[in-house]
C-alpha cells in the first residue's frame, strides 16, 4: 500500500505545488471565469481532454468493453465528433465571446437571444443537470482508493478518503478559478492522456506477447453491433453517438473551454492536437478491456479491469501508475465542474438580478464552489442507489440545450420564443421518458429519451422561427452579431451584465 | 468591415465542411455501421472493431486537415 498511496501522495503533491508557483492574483471576473482568454492551443487541447475524460471511463467503459465488446466504441466515436463540433463553432463563439466579454454559456444565449431572463434559465439547467455528475465523479475516486488499497480497505471508507481529498483539492480551484483548472488540466492531461495511452500501449503489448490474447478467443457475441431483432433495436448506437456528439458542447464545464482560448486559432490547433491523441487514447483503451476480457479476474470483476490488468502486468508500479492517471483525470473532470457551475451561480443567477461589482461576482462564484464541493461531498458519502439514474436523466435533460445552441450559432431565423418553448418542453419530455425508459426505447428502434425530446425542440424552435418572425430592427442586431451587415450595432440590453 | 467582421463572416472551405457532414453519416447512419457488425472474415481483425477504428480515423484526419487548410 505504501508503493501506492506512496504514487497517489506525490503526485498530488507535484500538482498543488505547481498550482501554488503559478498562483497570479485574478484582476477581475473575467480573469476568474475565464482565465483572462489568455490561454494557448496546447493548454486548451490538454484542458479540454481533462474535462472531457472523467477517470470514472476507464472503469465504466472498461468494464463495459469486457462485458458488451464493440458497442463500448461509441465512447471514441462521439468524442472525435464533439471534437468536430467544437472545430465548427469555436470561430464564432470565441468571438462572440471576446466582443461582448462573455464569460459563461447562458451569456452566448442572453446575447444570441435578446434574452436577458433566459440566463438563468440556461445557467439552473447546466448546474442541475451537472451537479449528479460532480457526486459520481468523487465516488468513483472510492474504488480508486479501494483497489490501490489491494481490496483490503472498507469500500465506505475508501470512498470517504476520496471525498476527503477532492475538497482539499478544491482549495486551489476555489482560489485560482479557472486559471487553476486550466494550469492543472495540463500537467494532468499530459499525465492522463499522453503517459495514459503509452500506458495504454504498452499493456496490449503485455497481452498480445505475454498472455497470447486475441480478438480470435474472445466470444463472437462481443463483435455485434446491435440491430434489427436485437435487444436495443438499430437506432440505439446512433443515438448514443449523435446525441453524445452534439451534448458534449451543452455541458457547462466543457462550453467555457471555448472562452478561455487566446485566439479562434488557437482553438482550431487545439482540435488538431485533441484529435488525435483522443483517438489513440480511447480507441486503444476499448482494444486493451476487450483483449483483457478472457481473464478469469477480469471476468470475475469487469470494472476492475484497468487495476487487475496494471497489476498483473507489472505489479505495485504500476497498479501506482494506474491510480495516478484515474486520479489525474478524476480531478481535472471535477475541478472543471465546479469551477464553471460557481461561475454560474454567480454570473447567471446571482448577477442576472442583481447590480454585482467585479469583486463581489467572484466572492459569490467562489463562496458557490465551497458550497457545492461539501454539498456533493456529503450527499457522495451517502448510500443512494437512484443517483446514477438521477445523473442519467439529468444528462437527457441538459442535451436538449442543443437546439437553441447550435442553431443559434448557425441559423439567424431561430428567436427567443423558439428557446424557451423549445429547451423547457425537450427538457421536461426527455426526463419524463427517461424515467419510463431510462436507457433506450424499445418500440422506437432503441433510441434514447433525449434524442425523441430533441425531436420536438427541434420542431417547437422552427415552428417559432416561423410563427414568430423578428422584427427589423431584431433582424439587423442579428446580421450584425453574424458579421453580415450594414451599419448596426449590438444593443446593449443584449449584453451580458 | 472590420477584421473581426470578416472573421464572423467566415465558414469553413466546402471541402471540409462536406468532410464534416461525411464524419457523421459515417459514424451514424445505421445502415452503414449495421454492415459492419460481427467478426467478419478477416483473420485476426473483427469487422466491427475494424470498422471503429477506420471510423476513428476518417474523423481524426477530418480535424487535421481542416486545421492545416485554416493555418
Amino acid at each position: 500500500m505504501l508503493v501506492t498511496f506512496g504514487g497517489l501522495a506525490a503526485f498530488f503533491a507535484i500538482v498543488v505545488i505547481y498550482l501554488q508557483v503559478s498562483y497570479r492574483r485574478d484582476k477581475d471576473f473575467g480573469d476568474y471565469a475565464v482565465g483572462g482568454r489568455s490561454f494557448g492551443a496546447f493548454f486548451q487541447s490538454m484542458s479540454f481532454l481533462n474535462t472531457w475524460y472523467p477517470g470514472a471511463i476507464f472503469i465504466a467503459f472498461g468494464g463495459l468493453a469486457v462485458q458488451a465488446g464493440v458497442l463500448s466504441f461509441y465512447l471514441l466515436l462521439y468524442s472525435l465528433l464533439t471534437i468536430v463540433v467544437m472545430y465548427a463553432i469555436s470561430n464564432r463563439v470565441w468571438l462572440w465571446g471576446k466582443r461582448f466579454d462573455l464569460y459563461t454559456q447562458p451569456d452566448l444565449f442572453a446575447l444570441r437571444y435578446d434574452s436577458k431572463n433566459i440566463r438563468p434559465l440556461i445557467g439552473v439547467i447546466g448546474i442541475v443537470s451537472q451537479f449528479p455528475w460532480i457526486i459520481l465523479g468523487m465516488k468513483a475516486l472510492g474504488m480508486l482508493f479501494f483497489y490501490m488499497a489491494l481490496t483490503r480497505m472498507d469500500f465506505d471508507i475508501a470512498v470517504l478518503l476520496g471525498v476527503v481529498l477532492l475538497v482539499v483539492r478544491q482549495f486551489w480551484t476555489v482560489q485560482m478559478g479557472m486559471r487553476g483548472v486550466v494550469i492543472s488540466d495540463m500537467v494532468q492531461g499530459v499525465v492522463s492522456y499522453i503517459g495514459g495511452t503509452l500506458l495504454i500501449l504498452g499493456l496490449i503489448g503485455w497481452l498480445l506477447i505475454s498472455k497470447n490474447a486475441s480478438f480470435t478467443s474472445l466470444h463472437t457475441a462481443l463483435f455485434s453491433i446491435p440491430g434489427i431483432g436485437s435487444k436495443q433495436g438499430p437506432l440505439y448506437l446512433f443515438a448514443l453517438i449523435f446525441t453524445g456528439a452534439l451534448g458534449g458542447w451543452c455541458w457547462p464545464g466543457i462550453f467555457v473551454r471555448l472562452f478561455t482560448a487566446n485566439s479562434v486559432g488557437a482553438m482550431k490547433k487545439a482540435a488538431a492536437i485533441a484529435a488525435p491523441i483522443s483517438f489513440i487514447f480511447a480507441g486503444a483503451l476499448i482494444v486493451l478491456s476487450m483483449l483483457a476480457a478472457n481473464i478469469p479476474a477480469v471476468a470475475k470483476a469487469p470494472d476492475a479491469v484497468w487495476f487487475i490488468v496494471n497489476q498483473q502486468a507489472g505489479g505495485l508500479i504500476l497498479l501506482a501508475a494506474a491510480g495516478i492517471i484515474i486520479l489525474a483525470s478524476t480531478m481535472g473532470n471535477i475541478d472543471g465542474n465546479i469551477q464553471s457551475t460557481g461561475a454560474q451561480v454567480a454570473n447567471d443567477i446571482f448577477g442576472n438580478y442583481i447590480d454585482l461589482s467585479e469583486k463581489s461576482k467572484v466572492v459569490i462564484a467562489k463562496i458557490s464552489m465551497i458550497v457545492i464541493t461539501l454539498l456533493g461531498a456529503w450527499i457522495a458519502t451517502l448510500k443512494m442507489p437512484e443517483l446514477f439514474n438521477v445523473a442519467v436523466i439529468g444528462y437527457q435533460g441538459i442535451i436538449q440545450l442543443a437546439v437553441p445552441q447550435f442553431l443559434g450559432i448557425f441559423w439567424m431565423k431561430g428567436n427567443k420564443q423558439g428557446a424557451w418553448a423549445g429547451t423547457i418542453a425537450g427538457f421536461v419530455i426527455a426526463v419524463a421518458l427517461t424515467l419510463y425508459y431510462p436507457e433506450f426505447i424499445g418500440p422506437l428502434w432503441g433510441v434514447t429519451s433525449g434524442f425523441v425530446a430533441l425531436l420536438v425542440n427541434l420542431a417547437i424552435y422552427i415552428g417559432c422561427a416561423y410563427a414568430f418572425p423578428h422584427t427589423n430592427s431584431e433582424a439587423r442586431r442579428i446580421r450584425s452579431l453574424f458579421g453580415a451587415v450594414e451599419n448596426t450595432t449590438v444593443t446593449a440590453g443584449s449584453q451580458p451584465m | 468591415m472590420t477584421d473581426e467582421d470578416s472573421e464572423l463572416g467566415r465558414s469553413l472551405p466546402i471541402a471540409i465542411r462536406v468532410w464534416f457532414a461525411l464524419d457523421f453519416i459515417v459514424c451514424c447512419f445505421p445502415p452503414i455501421y449495421l454492415a459492419f457488425s460481427g467478426r467478419g472474415s478477416l483473420p485476426g481483425m473483427p469487422l466491427s472493431v475494424g470498422y471503429f477504428l477506420a471510423a476513428g480515423l476518417f474523423v481524426t484526419l477530418s480535424i487535421v486537415a481542416a486545421w492545416r487548410m485554416s493555418a
